[in-house]
């Protein structure tokens, strides 16, 4: 069941500074679903639009950011939203922390720095529940104890814990009231390798606990490896590729897909990598047809004159190349380089 | 440089309103030179006239003509404004980056001389110098005397602004780009220290002005030379307010409020136009 | 024998003092450091570790910015004083810094610093700037895509790139890089990292590459130190150290890199650090809190650098 449905999705940055205006088209044309108690990942390079996606599933739409056209649904156990037709920002409040949250990223963002951690939890519970002092103890307690953190850290400001610590603290603050999807933006990046380690498997933990669905977004494609269910893959403001985890780490279907995976360097193995050639294009002035083709070794005239859809390979396999319409291309993927 | 100002002008309306309330009252000072009157000389034209074609903004009750009289005032005080805002800049930036960049004992020293100027009660030592100078006291003189009271909290301004660009990475390249000390301040740190200063210059202008109009009002200030605190000073002296005329005492009260909010305008505007990150978001823009 | 090395860092320590009066607090940065590169065999020297390991602190030692409390650093036979003059170190020596935005000042075009270095460290006449070109072509830049760029008009890819440039135009014989490829995204990481393969290699550039990632590490080092809480743990060639680590906390490390394919997962679960100071300052071994194999001793007492199979392991299990 899906438990959030995207359908053709356009979000734009729409600037006017001094007289000079531009529109970044951030968002174009996205449409994907999510099921339930999945971990669906959203990966791709810096400036492909993902955190932009993220911002406006999660209602987080503030100018220059404006929606230009499409649905965001939201299928909860009891009702069912489109979230863009609140209006109103406390409906859109009261929907954040209860039913979905966000882990953004730069954890000292939702930790207010000069208040105690307490404050910041008390802040979360007692704007959504109606608890009692002790109720609002017990039910902190048991929710750090689950996440193996201590209840000493609500008495600490946030500038005396270490990063990784922060980092955790936020993930349980965003996740204390149970919400029933969770959004995460690039949660481990600017984390060291070893507290990357503990918040990927605080993230898992949380997950199975209170059984929600999560969204990751994250450039790191070892992060979606270890966390993922299915994952899709953006460009230049639109989804490449989309499928279940493992078919798509070891047959990617599209040619940047197979490129990012085999310019992944890995332990143990000294071989030589080739990164991806070119750089990833302007929003605010993509290419003409298939965003990719400027940098496609297999583009082709029909590549620069049309816009590939994204059309269903097989059952779980979505892409967007022509070539793979023609007939299923190999690429090389992860299993490819193991020696 | 034309364009930039264009392109101010068009689209922010503090810029346009400060612009033009400067650009009109600097062609006053100018036109100012013309006057047929000299500014000092008492009954020159006949008393208390009502505006006329001849006097357009009639005259007063010592016998002067109000236009010229503020004209000659605009001029005054506006030049005063500048070689008090200059001698007090100048003083601040070298202060400033010179004990930003030394350090060590040299800017511990410095920084409490400033600090000493800073919390020195200026007003009273401004009225005691006034007083003592005041045979001698003409505009340049006054600008001297206000300038070097004017620099103390810009000093640390801009101390600070250098401290923290010493410490970023492109100072560190550009060391090893094999840049001497000079330099680097001229090339990596001045364009982040010109937009504090333009905005403080005005700013201390708007400072000046006022302090001069304050200054005459208690008398210690060139009585003869007109500037729109003295213009202020004979009208009160002469009951201008309760002989009901309004033409001497609103003249210089209006032209020191609009050129005051002008000014106001144009400096928040260009401090923001100058700031560094809206000139990146500029750039990006292309 | 010096004058064979390139750079010697002998036993080097050096120590913060935060705070002022009578609140002050001492820590060690950087602990007993040493190692030391060859005159005329390249190498790519890894210094590897988390955040807080005093890696930069290495770098900035080395590069001249800070003054080591104790211990030397030496350079071609000369120490490396604080940062006065030493034109001659400025050319040999050059920095690659983490963020390729803050390495350029973000209002003056890129080109001005290629220009600047070229005019401060060769003949040159003015409109033409060979260095510059050359040093382009080497890293794989054309010069259009700089040519009157500022910084934000550049991605984080050609702009690091850039720096790599600007770092080559004196023909140095040593590089620090500084997390060099942390800030571009994984994808395009590859080209940088491939960059220093080949500088070394053909260029014949010692590059001192400094990360957490170690990945990119295995991928193009010769020898690597993993260093923890200031001090060096385990010295050796990088095969070695990676593929079979001694040292609990480098075997740590190694099992906590995420490997990019679905069908690893990690099994078990870790212990985090809570406070950083912490560790800083604990008597014993710096590693004794999270160490799955610590015993009394290693609470009591620091425990020295033992070779073991061709490495240095500062462990008391390898006494």
């Amino acid at each position: 069941m899906a438990i959030l449905e995207v359908d053709n999705l356009k979000a734009y940055y729409v600037t006017q500074t001094f007289g000079r205006s531009s529109t970044v088209r951030a968002v174009d044309g996205v449409s994907f679903h999510v099921n339930k108690n999945e971990i669906y990942g959203i990966a791709g390079e810096s400036g492909c639009g993902k955190s932009t996606l993220l911002k406006a599933i999660s209602g987080l739409v503030k100018p220059p950011l404006q929606i230009l056209g499409g649905e965001i649904r939201y299928n909860f156990a009891d009702q069912q939203l489109n979230i863009l037709d609140l209006k109103d920002e406390k409906q859109r409040r009261r929907l954040r922390g209860a039913r979905i949250s966000l882990i953004p990223q730069g954890s000292m963002s939702v930790l207010n720095p000069v208040r105690r951690i307490k404050k910041s939890f008390e802040d979360v519970i007692y704007a959504h529940l109606d608890v009692s002092e002790g109720e609002f103890e017990e039910l902190v307690k048991n929710h750090l104890e689950a996440l193996g953190l201590d209840w000493t850290v609500m008495h600490t400001y946030p500038h005396q814990l270490s990063g990784g610590m922060r980092q955790r603290v936020t993930i349980a603050l965003s996740t204390i009231l149970r919400p029933e999807i969770i959004f995460a933006d690039e949660p481990t990046t600017a984390l060291d390798v070893v507290v990357q380690r503990g918040v990927i498997q605080l993230i898992k933990k949380i997950k199975e606990e209170q059984q929600n669905t999560l969204i990751l977004v994250t450039h790191d494609m070892s992060v979606h490896a270890t966390l993922c269910d299915r994952l899709a893959v953006m460009y230049a403001g639109e989804i490449v590729e989309e499928g279940d985890v493992k078919s798509l780490f070891g047959s990617p279907k599209h040619p940047y897909t197979s490129m990012l995976l085999s310019s992944l360097p890995k332990i143990g193995d000294k071989s030589a990598r080739v990164s991806a050639p070119g750089a990833p294009p302007s929003l605010a002035n993509p290419p003409t047809g298939c965003r990719f083709h400027p940098r496609c070794p297999y583009a082709v005239d029909r590549c620069r004159q049309e816009t590939p859809a994204l059309r269903q390979l097989n059952e779980t396999h979505r892409v967007a190349c022509f070539l793979q319409e023609a007939g299923s291309m190999e690429l090389q993927g992860r299993a490819a380089n193991e020696q | 440089m034309f364009r930039v100002i264009r392109d101010l002008y068009r689209n922010d309306g503090r810029f346009a309103f400060g612009f033009t309330v400067l650009v009109f009252f600097v062609v006053i000072s100018f036109v100012s030179l013309l006057s047929p009157y000299d500014m000092r000389a008492w009954n020159a034209v006949p008393r208390d006239l009502r505006p006329s074609s001849k006097y357009p903004l009639g005259t007063n009750s010592i016998g002067q003509d109000i236009m010229w009289q503020a004209m000659v005032a605009t001029k005054n005080s506006l030049l005063l404004g500048v070689i008090a805002a200059t001698i007090s800049r100048v003083i601040a930036i070298v202060v400033g980056l010179l004990s930003g960049y030394k350090g060590g004992l040299f800017d511990r020293i410095v920084m409490v001389l400033t600090d000493s100027f800073i919390i020195l009660p200026m007003f009273p030592i401004l009225i005691l110098i006034a007083t003592i100078l005041r045979s001698s006291l003409n505009m340049v003189v006054l600008g001297v005397v206000i300038g070097l009271f004017g620099w103390a909290w810009d000093a640390r301004l801009f101390r600070s602004q250098i401290l923290s660009l010493k410490e970023r990475e492109f100072t560190r390249t550009a060391v090893f780009s094999g840049l001497g000390t000079f330099k680097i301040v001229l090339t990596e740190h001045l364009p982040y220290i010109i937009p504090l200063v333009m905005s403080t210059v005005i700013n201390n202008m708007i400072w000046v002005i006022g302090m001069e109009v304050t200054l005459s009002q208690l008398g210690l200030s060139n009585l003869n030379t007109p500037t729109i605190g003295t213009m202020i000073y004979w009208a009160l002296q002469y009951q201008a307010i309760f002989l009901e005329r309004w033409n001497w005492i609103l003249t210089p009260v209006t032209i020191c409020v609009v050129l005051i909010l002008g000014l106001y305008m144009l400096s928040t505007s260009i401090s923001e136009y100058l700031d560094p990150r809206t000139r990146l978001q500029m750039i990006r823009k292309g | 024998m010096n004058s064979e090395k390139l750079l010697v860092v002998d036993n080097v320590t050096k120590v913060f003092t935060k705070g002022q009066g009578f609140v002050k607090s001492k820590i060690e940065a950087v602990s007993r450091v040493s190692f030391a590169l060859e005159r005329n065999r390249p190498e790519i020297f890894t210094l590897a570790g988390e955040s807080g390991s005093g890696k930069s602190t290495v770098a900035k030692l080395i590069l001249g910015f800070e003054i080591p409390t104790t211990g030397s650093i030496v350079y071609k036979g000369n120490p490396v004083g604080g940062l006065k003059g030493k034109r001659e170190f400025i050319k040999d020596v050059q920095p690659i810094f983490q963020n390729p935005f803050e390495t350029f000042n973000p209002l003056k075009k890129v080109q001005s610093y290629f220009h600047d270095t070229e005019r401060n460290f060769s003949k040159f006449s003015p409109g033409k700037y060979p260095l510059t070109e050359r040093a382009l072509e080497l890293v794989g830049l054309t010069a259009s895509e700089i040519k009157d760029k500022y910084p934000s008009e550049m991605s984080g890819g050609q702009l690091q790139r850039a720096s790599i440039a600007r770092a080559l135009i004196t023909n140095p014989s040593l590089l620090i890089a500084d997390e060099p490829v942390s800030m571009i995204d994984a994808s395009l990481r590859m080209s940088v990292v491939n960059l220093f393969k080949r500088l070394k290699d053909e260029q014949k550039v010692s590059i001192i590459y400094i990360t957490h990632d170690l990945a990119t590490a295995y991928y193009i080092s010769d020898r690597i130190a993993i260093m923890l809480r200031g001090q060096f743990v385990e010295v050796g060639a990088v095969k070695k150290v990676l593929d079979e680590p001694l040292h609990p906390y480098s075997q740590l490390l190694k099992a906590s890199v995420p490997a990019p394919d679905p069908e690893t997962r990690w099994s078990e679960d870790i212990t985090l650090s809570d406070l950083e100071t912490r560790e800083y300052t604990r008597k014993g071994c710096k590693f004794a809190g999270r160490c799955p194999k610590a015993f009394d001793l290693c609470r009591e007492q620091e425990p020295e650098h033992h070779a073991v199979d061709d490495r240095l392991v500062k462990c008391h299990l390898y006494a």
